[in-house]
């Protein structure tokens, strides 16, 4: 792998989305450094779920392209028929990121552990003992030890959710993306869930990508934050200097509006 | 009249073959075109053929496999030709129920699938089927129970079923009543048990996890 | 095989004429269906056990025996009784009996469709039943029923050739009785498919239309 220093773990260059008139996403250039945990923060509708949505390729990018450690994994509907990506070669990149949904999106059929182990056995070919065993190990870090044989629906929403990051973490991805994932929860589940992802954040090495509106928790858990607006960052820097002090007057009204922290 | 029972028993045997046969073109063939659906290549085929015959009359194309498909060389028995054509017919409207059930599986259900770096058709068979065929099962019980009765019209093209039975009966007793009465309550039985056991199969399926089955 | 383009030209008059009785038979039997399928949702929705039970026990009976048997039932069954209905007639019975049983159902959906509290509102407005009715539960039931009963209409339409056993001489008779002269299968029964495809087509793009505006509605 080119784990170099200076290859991003994530490089957006003048990515641009639009859903009809709305722009989502506005020439937008940035890269996200190895190991690095970025909270995005934003009104609804500023196009930091679609940041995600995009590097995960479930959304098709208009204009630009994203790299995952240095390969291509999205080019824009204009690219030259010699830069689109097979929907091979896709895949292969893209085993290096998770995805955790602020739905959720656990497979109802299926038990907690069967979630987990899925894509393990049948996408990287692992024996299903041996991903079993594992699933069990990180559905215990997560703290559902006991719940491997549970269907989601006999779960809680802060449970479903703990295993939907168990079964991105299954697959060892080397980026996670956070996207609102507590935004569906009761407020007293919410506690749980992010007790987990602070957790990762200090045991792991793992490049983050989190959309939260939780400005306490994006203080702690990241180094990097981004506030975004109608596409464009609006601005950008340590948690502290965002959060702390912000530079412009739209994060600050942003900030005054979702309350005190 | 007790002289009938055997010969009765027997044309009910025919109308439960046919419709087992049918059923199961039919089916195989929703599969198919409900999943064929899919790509694009093939889609406008398969909207022709959902459309003629989901178009025309049911009995029309029995007639037209048994009378006009020896004409171009196709010999087929009566009982081949009518479970070809009622296949294909139910066939039709099973695909729409496939296509229809893929895509009641919420979005979010593929967004997990694409995440956890799964090929297209992994996902569907593993992801996006097992929840979809939930969904099917009371529809496609309906189709079941739909094509029972519709393999009467194949009496039509003397196939020996519990219909042509009691013509027969009509024809040799004189009396309707006791020609058509006996008749009528072996379809309704039939009918009825078909319907009990897809609702039981319904129950089945899907217990433990899908919401509906509580 | 030869295709016979003069043949199919001479025989298609004969084939529309026999399309004229498939449209009263899809009419008359829609009709008969309608008002017979609002009689039973009544008594359906009877509070009276003894009137509500039988009247399930006979839907159900009906929905669960084969077009074919009823048509050819009340086809020799009625004369045995003294009724004489011409072929055609007999046909309208059996399509519109058949058919009330699915169209009970149609109206019972509608009407559940109307949520409670549309009722518990009229009742605090202190609405007359008849006005509950007429202004508050029908004109939203109808948006519900309307293609439900637009599906059955096509349908009831593709059964009609069933006539054609108890000697109706619509569309498919008319063709049958072509063919057994002229052996020209090939050109009747496709002519007759394509007239088919011609009228269910428009009729189920019209369905689908209703059902997207409902959808909106909903």
């Amino acid at each position: 792998m080119n784990d170099h220093r200076d290859v991003p773990a994530i490089r957006f260059t003048r990515c641009s989305k639009a859903f009809g008139e709305t722009v989502v996403l506005d020439d937008f250039s940035w890269d996200v450094p190895v190991g690095r945990r970025v909270a995005i923060l934003g009104p609804s509708g500023s196009g930091k779920t679609t940041l995600l949505r995009l590097v995960m390729t479930i959304e098709q990018l208009d204009a630009g392209t994203i790299d995952v450690f240095g390969r291509p994994i999205a080019a824009g509907r204009d690219a030259p028929a010699a830069e689109r990506l097979s929907e091979r070669q896709v895949r292969e990149v893209r085993r290096d990121v998770g995805m955790v949904f602020q739905q959720f999106n656990l497979f109802p059929h299926m038990t907690a552990l069967e979630n987990v182990i899925e894509a393990p056995v049948r996408v990287l070919g692992k024996h299903k003992s041996e991903a079993a065993e594992h699933g069990r190990q990180i559905l215990r870090q997560v703290g559902l030890q006991g719940k491997e044989d549970a269907h989601p629906r006999k779960l809680s929403g802060g449970q479903q959710q703990r295993v939907a990051i168990a079964r991105a973490l299954a697959m060892e991805p080397r980026i996670m993306l956070f996207d609102e994932v507590t935004s569906a929860l009761d407020p007293e589940l919410v506690g749980e869930v992010l007790e987990v992802i602070r957790d990762l954040a200090e045991h792991s090495s793992m490049t983050m990508l989190l959309v939260t509106h939780e400005i306490g928790f994006a203080r702690d858990v990241s180094d990097e934050v981004l506030f975004m607006e109608h596409g464009r960052v609006v601005e950008s820097g340590p948690p502290e200097d965002v959060l702390g002090n912000p530079a412009e007057e739209r994060t600050r009204s942003f900030l005054r509006a979702v309350g005190p922290h | 009249m007790t002289q009938w029972i055997p010969r009765l028993l027997d044309g009910l045997a025919m109308t439960a073959q046919a419709t087992i046969a049918s059923f199961a073109l039919a089916v195989l063939v929703s599969f198919v075109v409900g999943l064929g659906s899919r790509m694009r290549t093939l889609r406008p085929f398969f909207r022709i053929y959902v459309e003629v015959f989901r178009g025309t009359s049911a009995l029309v194309q029995i007639f037209y496999f048994f009378y006009v498909l020896p004409l171009v060389g196709v010999q087929l028995s009566p009982l081949v030709a009518g479970v070809s054509a009622l296949g294909l017919n139910f066939g039709a409207y099973g695909s729409e129920i496939v296509r229809g059930a893929m895509e009641a599986v919420p979005r979010g259900q593929y967004e997990a699938s694409v995440a956890l770096s799964m090929p297209r058709w992994l996902a569907i068979r593993r992801v996006i089927l097992p929840q979809a065929v939930r969904t099917m099962i009371p529809p496609f019980g309906n189709i079941l129970v739909d094509l029972m009765k519709t393999t009467a019209l194949l009496s039509m093209i003397s196939v020996g079923d519990l219909a042509f039975v009691g013509k027969q009966v009509l024809q040799s007793e004189g009396s309707a009543v006791m020609a058509y009465l006996p008749v009528m309550v072996l379809y309704f039985a039939f009918a009825v048990l078909l319907g009990r056991g897809t609702h039981r199969i319904e129950q089945l399926v899907g217990r433990g996890w899908s919401e509906a089955t509580t | 095989m030869r295709v016979d383009y003069e043949y199919a030209l001479r025989v298609l008059p004969v084939l529309l004429r026999g399309a004229v009785t498939t449209f009263q038979a899809t009419i008359g039997g829609m009709a008969l269906a309608l008002v017979l399928g609002l009689v039973f949702v009544v008594l359906l929705r009877s509070k009276n056990v003894l009137i509500s039970y039988p009247t399930r026990a006979v839907l159900e009976f009906v929905r669960g025996t084969p077009l074919l048997i009823q048509l050819f039932f009340l086809f020799y069954v009625l004369p045995e009784w003294g009724i004489r209905l011409e072929a055609l007639g007999t046909g309208i019975f059996a399509l519109g009996l058949h058919y009330s049983t699915y169209i009970a159902e149609v109206y019972r959906a509608g009407i559940e469709s109307v949520p409670r509290g549309q009722w518990e509102a009229s009742t605090a407005l202190s609405f007359s039943k008849l006005d509950t009715w007429r202004r508050i539960v029908l004109p939203q039931a109808v948006i519900t029923v309307l293609p439900m009963l637009g599906n059955y209409l096509v349908a009831m339409f593709k059964e009609t050739p069933l006539l054609a056993t108890i000697t109706v001489i619509e569309m498919l008779g008319a063709g049958l009785s072509a063919a057994a002269s002229s052996y020209r299968y090939f050109e009747v029964f496709t002519l007759i498919g394509l007239i088919f495809l011609a009228m269910s087509l428009p009729a189920g793009a019209l369905v689908r239309k209703f059902e997207a505006i409902n959808k909106r509605y909903a």
